[in-house]
């Protein structure tokens, strides 16, 4: 408990954490702020009533879509800007993948700055055991980027919901809280997914700038290997986290094809969970055998 | 059992054109108590053999035993028991020393009180908040030192303690070294400063290309040496000619260096077969006074040769 103790203390007091975080959030604020005013109060009486009825006791056409039918005036909800809690699980989803990549950013600066101070030379006079550090800090990667996106979902939410209070529109659907407790596990599991993909990663590179090219890669070649051929669906690292954040599944029209091959959340999140195992063992096997400087 | 030993320790590199033998069968041993330099010329394998002591590399062949623990397998055992200093001291650049120091002390469960402690120990209560990064290379040395004294180790292994220090940060060191060993605790030094092993340590082992060379204490290194003894006779530079004649015919090593100073390679036991083989050529000596030897000239002797280390590796070394 020591060493976690001492991870978890080390992974907070970097300045990297505190700056991303700070910038996260004076970003989160300023949005929200945009957004707070350009909503429309003065024409929330008259949509209120529009958009409630619709979204209360929807009808949905054979396609799955909501019948406009019902709620006319849908079109000119939708352009009005208003701030409406309803959405709050999308602009969850939306945000979670820029919280999952600052956790793979803050991960991987993580553990490139101990290499790259050469620090754990020292380190490992006051605890030679290297698989127990390695597995140590891998952990407090995973809670310090979980508790990362936490904090920052937890501000998004209370954000969007006292704005949407102040000059929006707050009626929402039934189980709506429940459903949002779940967005938010999801986005803490991801973002804990995420900082041990960039642990992971950055245990291969041993700099912070090739793990960010790694990922940067990811990103790019990922999507064209799914385009190209079908052997790669639900088989890569990157895209399968990002379902699971953006949790496309629970469209009613959803397609496998939609998330990189994969049919469940169960998928988007094995995919990665696999990945990250099998990069923590061989990443924590080199540690244990490579010379220290 | 010793504080320190080493059997046979080699540590080979494959390297372009070949293999690089960094270590070449080390056997050292350094007893319990006191400061035990450890001596060699840059690559000439210290820092390898240090790196291998606190299981940072692996070595290739040989055994080490560390308070009598196997390295690096049972390293854990005896971790608590040993600090060490090895290379450049190497800490977070953006947190303060105190900082840097309390996280090592926290994964250990070291009490915080060390940290202050040890801090005021290497001189350094007064910059300890302020950044890593901010500090010179000497306060950077002094921050390394206390990290090693954070554990109240029995054995202290220092590689180049004193790099970087201005003369009033190496006089500290020097007490502070001996002040440990008189404790009753190991000091393992590594150094190539000759003049303050000489004036540190009570034992020294000499490497060169990766072995042993010598091992033992410093009166007993300063002794072991061919000694010297300064010639003086009265006359001109004709009378001293003879008289390195006279000698050499005698059959002692004679050296008249340019200028024109007389010196006889011989023990102090039989020094006075020099004055008799000059007496017998109607000679007579007005000084005859041993030349005072220091550690430096010992070692570069002994390090010059490069058959002194019993056939030594033929690839060279690194550190």
């Amino acid at each position: 408990m020591n060493l976690l103790g001492a991870e978890l203390w080390r992974f907070t007091s970097r300045r990297i954490v505190k700056v991303t975080l700070v910038v996260v959030l004076l970003c989160m604020t300023g949005g929200m702020a945009i957004a707070a005013w350009q909503s429309e109060v003065d024409l929330s009486s008259r949509y209120d009533s529009y958009s409630e009825a619709c979204f209360e006791n929807p009808t949905y056409n054979t396609e799955g879509e909501i019948d406009l039918s019902e709620c006319e005036t849908i079109v000119a909800y939708s352009d009005d800007g208003r701030v409406r809690l309803n959405d709050l699980g999308n602009v969850l989803s939306a945000t979670g993948v820029l919280f999952m990549l600052v956790a793979i950013l803050v991960a991987a600066s993580s553990l490139g700055a101990e290499f790259g101070a050469a620090s754990l030379s020292t380190q490992l006079i006051f605890e030679p055991r290297r698989v127990r550090v390695w597995a140590t800090k891998s952990v407090a990667v995973a809670i310090g980027t979980a508790a990362i996106t936490a904090v920052l979902a937890a501000v998004l939410v209370a954000q969007f919901t006292a704005i949407s209070a102040w000059r929006g529109i707050t009626a929402v659907e039934d189980g709506f809280w429940n459903d949002r407790v779940l967005d938010v596990a999801r986005l803490i599991a991801a973002g804990a997914l995420g900082g041990l993909l960039g642990f992971a990663i950055t245990g291969f590179a041993r700099r912070t700038v090739a793990a960010v090219v790694v990922f940067i890669a990811l990103f790019i070649i990922e999507p064209l290997l799914y385009q190209v051929t079908d052997l790669f669906d639900a088989r890569l690292p990157l895209y399968p986290l990002i379902a699971f954040v953006t949790n496309p599944f629970r469209e009613i029209a959803f397609e496998a094809e939609d998330a990189w091959g994969m049919g469940t959340l169960a998928d988007a999140v094995i995919v990665p969970v696999v990945w990250i195992v099998a990069l923590l063992v061989v990443t924590g096997w080199q540690f244990r055998r490579s010379e220290i400087r | 059992m010793h504080a320190i030993e080493m059997s046979g320790l080699t540590k080979t590199y494959r390297a372009r054109g070949g293999m690089v033998h960094a270590v070449a069968g080390l056997d050292l041993v350094v007893p319990v108590g006191g400061v035990h330099g450890f001596l060699g010329a840059n690559g000439a394998g210290k820092t390898t053999s240090i790196r291998a002591l606190v299981g940072h590399l692996r070595a290739s062949s040989g055994e080490i035993r560390l308070l009598g623990a196997r390295i690096p397998h049972e390293l854990p055992t005896v971790i608590d028991r040993v600090g060490a200093l090895v290379e450049q001291p190497s800490f977070f650049p953006n947190f303060t020393g105190r900082r840097n120091l309390a996280l090592l002390a926290k994964s250990r469960g070291i009490p915080k009180s060390r940290v202050g402690a040890a801090l005021a120990t290497v001189g350094l209560t007064e910059r300890a908040d302020s950044r890593f990064a901010t500090y010179s290379l000497g306060m950077k040395q002094r921050l390394g030192v206390a990290a090693v004294l954070l554990k109240d180790p029995e054995v202290l292994i220092l590689d180049e303690p004193a790099n970087g220090l201005d003369p009033p940060g190496i006089l500290e060191m020097r007490n502070l070294l001996q002040r440990l060993g008189n404790e009753g605790r190991t000091v393992f030094v590594s150094s190539h400063i000759l003049s303050e092993v000489q004036q540190t340590c009570d034992r020294v082992t000499v490497i060169a290309r990766g072995r042993q060379i010598t091992t033992g204490t410093v009166h007993e290194l300063l002794a072991t040496a061919d000694a010297k003894f300064h010639v003086r006779v009265p006359g001109d530079q004709s009378e001293r000619h003879v008289a390195a004649t006279v000698l050499t015919n005698a059959g002692f090593e004679v050296l008249l260096d340019e200028k024109g100073e007389l010196f006889v390679g011989v023990d102090a036991a039989h020094s006075d077969m020099v004055t008799k083989a000059l007496a017998d050529a109607l000679i007579y000596v007005s000084l005859l006074a041993p030349v005072e030897r220091s550690l430096e000239d010992v070692f570069l002797e002994l390090t010059a040769d490069p058959n002194a280390s019993n056939g030594a590796s033929p690839a060279g070394g690194a550190s």
